[in-house]
């Protein structure tokens, strides 16, 4: 017989071994894992401590990590951090949740419906060439220094990403698929649910994951200039004026990190549950 | 002995009458290239037959099971299953693809449920099906698992077993084994006979392997090259299963063989038409 299973990145427990054998074999690979990891992140973290502690570099410029966490842990203490992380984070769901549910559905379309697709491009096409940063003036003029500016051009941002993938995804959807589906009887909204909309998932997932950094990249310029009284973005850029680096470097730390969780957490555990499932990509570590 | 079955005037399943295929593709700076891909095929299939198309790359025989399948549209002619003429794809015809075209998104058990669910049967009977076609093709105990994580050899069985599964009248296989090593490929020509032996079913087959052909058809059907004519129907008078190393295997391999040759020569070159 044929082997069936393919290799995979991570190896299996080997069959010999039980109890507590077993549970030290995978104790092990679980921290090489970690380590593997958590290197390069040390080995950057040890180099920065380097240069910050030989003073080469002037320390309100390249302030130590003991300084940058020391004021991690005092803004936490003021709760000026939470305030800050859940105001970009309450944007940024609702711009992505509104953005994914238009950009999905008018993809759809557009993949699905010539007519749709005809109209539609173009219009696409200049929406996605205009960056939506140069949208932030614009939006200010409309509504103001207020949450409905940057929600907005958020929401604008991820539907036109979340629209092109889509449309795309579906229309990458091989045709011998849709064949085998119509000799099974599949027609109109059956060939659609059942074949084009899982047929289309990678592209898909992957729009929201463009959709998602672009709206992340977007909020934090937002919050600098639509100058709502919080958020990371707000809060790294009122620091900079303050000339206070160490809360800068704190507030980017803090962005990088969210986007790493927000990342991880809800892409990937969507792409691991179908799409890897599925073979159609190469699982990711 | 002889697998004539149904040769006493009996109607015929399948009726391919006059069929013509000509596609116009783009050929750049506004003109179109007209290529004749079938002209003026005819072919009946009796009830139970197992019946092949072969014919040199290119002459169109894969083009015919589309147009039965209803997956293309026809420029000529009239394709007739039992009696009602054929318009688009249905599910009285199971069809198995070269590439398998297995969804990717589904387990070996849903992949064989997607006709049964297009008809609406129960889930009793969707379980009861899947077991049955499974034990057929010999992968039970395969239900819940991704077509990527299957061999070629172990794809295309699945692929039969999902067109047998709603039961179709007719199944038209397109050259199902072509991707396969030739070990696997002698295998699965094995299993086919079995199945049909255990099924009976209509089989349109096209392959471009005289030896498959000889091996698993009732009768043969040779296609000129493009424009793809009937050149020669050859029955296979021969027992089943059949011995590849008898004489008389070879004698109808060896006519089939020199047939096409002489097929390969057609009038291909007359075949193509610029127009403005």
């Amino acid at each position: 017989m044929p082997p069936l299973i393919r290799e995979t990145a991570t190896p299996a427990v080997p069959t010999v071994l039980t109890g507590r054998a077993k549970s030290v074999w995978l104790f092990k690979a679980a921290l090489r894992q970690f380590v593997v990891n958590a290197l390069p992140i040390l080995a950057v973290l040890a180099a920065w401590e380097l240069i910050a502690r030989s003073g080469l570099i002037h320390a309100a410029l390249f302030p130590s990590l003991e300084t940058i966490f020391g004021t991690m842990v005092s803004l936490t203490q003021q709760g000026i951090l939470l305030r800050d992380v859940l105001g970009s984070l309450f944007r940024l769901l609702v711009s992505v949740v509104l953005g994914i549910a238009l950009g999905t559905t008018i993809g759809l379309f557009m993949g699905t419906s010539r007519l749709a697709e005809r109209a539609l491009s173009p219009l696409l096409s200049f929406g996605l060439a205009v960056p939506g940063i140069a949208l932030i003036p614009l939006a200010i003029l409309w509504f103001g220094l207020t949450e409905q500016t940057i929600i907005a051009i958020l929401a604008l941002e991820v539907t036109l990403v979340v629209m092109l993938n889509t449309w795309g995804a579906v229309k990458a959807v091989e045709q011998r698929f849709i064949n085998a589906a119509r000799t099974m009887g599949a027609d109109g909204l059956q060939l659609f649910v059942r074949v084009l909309l899982p047929g289309s998932l990678p592209g898909v997932i992957t729009g929201y994951r463009l959709g998602f950094s672009r709206a992340w990249r977007i909020l934090v310029a937002g919050e600098m200039l639509a100058g709502v009284a919080n958020g990371l973005g707000y809060r790294i850029y009122e620091a900079r004026q303050l000339l206070a680096s160490d809360i800068v470097y704190a507030g980017i730390i803090v962005i990088g990190v969210f986007g790493l969780i927000l990342e991880r957490v809800f892409l990937r555990s969507l792409e691991a549950m179908t799409v890897e499932r599925w073979g159609l990509v190469r699982s990711l570590e | 002995m002889a697998t004539r079955a149904g040769h006493d005037g009996s109607r015929a399943k399948l009726e391919i009458r006059q069929l013509s295929k000509t596609f116009l593709t783009r050929a750049g700076f506004g003109r179109e290239r007209r290529v004749t891909a079938l002209d003026g095929v005819s072919l009946s299939i009796r009830p139970g037959e197992f019946v092949t198309v072969i014919g040199p790359s290119g002459c169109g025989k894969s083009t015919l099971l589309m147009l039965v399948a209803g997956l293309e549209h026809t420029s000529g002619g009239e394709i007739v299953l039992d009696g009602h003429a054929v318009s688009g794809p249905g599910m009285d015809r199971g069809v198995v693809f070269q590439d398998f075209a297995l969804f990717p998104w589904l387990t070996v058990a849903g992949n064989i449920r997607f006709g049964l669910k297009m008809k609406g049967a129960d889930r009793y009977r969707q379980r009861e099906v899947v077991e049955r076609l499974l034990n057929l093709v010999g992968l039970s105990g395969f239900e819940d698992v991704y077509p990527h994580r299957l061999s070629g050899g172990m794809k295309q069985r699945v692929a039969i077993a999902r067109a047998l599964a709603y039961e179709p009248e007719v199944l038209l296989m397109d050259e199902p084994f072509g991707s396969l090593d030739a070990q696997t490929r002698g295998t699965l020509q094995r299993q086919l006979e079995q199945i049909w032996t255990a099924t009976r079913k209509t089989v349109l087959f096209v392959t471009h392997s005289v030896r498959e052909a000889v091996y698993l058809s009732d009768r043969v059907v040779v296609l000129s090259a493009r424009p793809g004519r009937v050149l020669e129907e050859v029955g296979m008078d021969l027992p089943r299963p059949r011995d590849v190393f008898s004489a008389e295997f070879s004698r109808y391999e060896r006519r089939l063989a020199e047939r096409l040759s002489q097929g390969d020569e057609g009038p291909a070159a007359s075949a193509v038409v610029f127009t403005d």
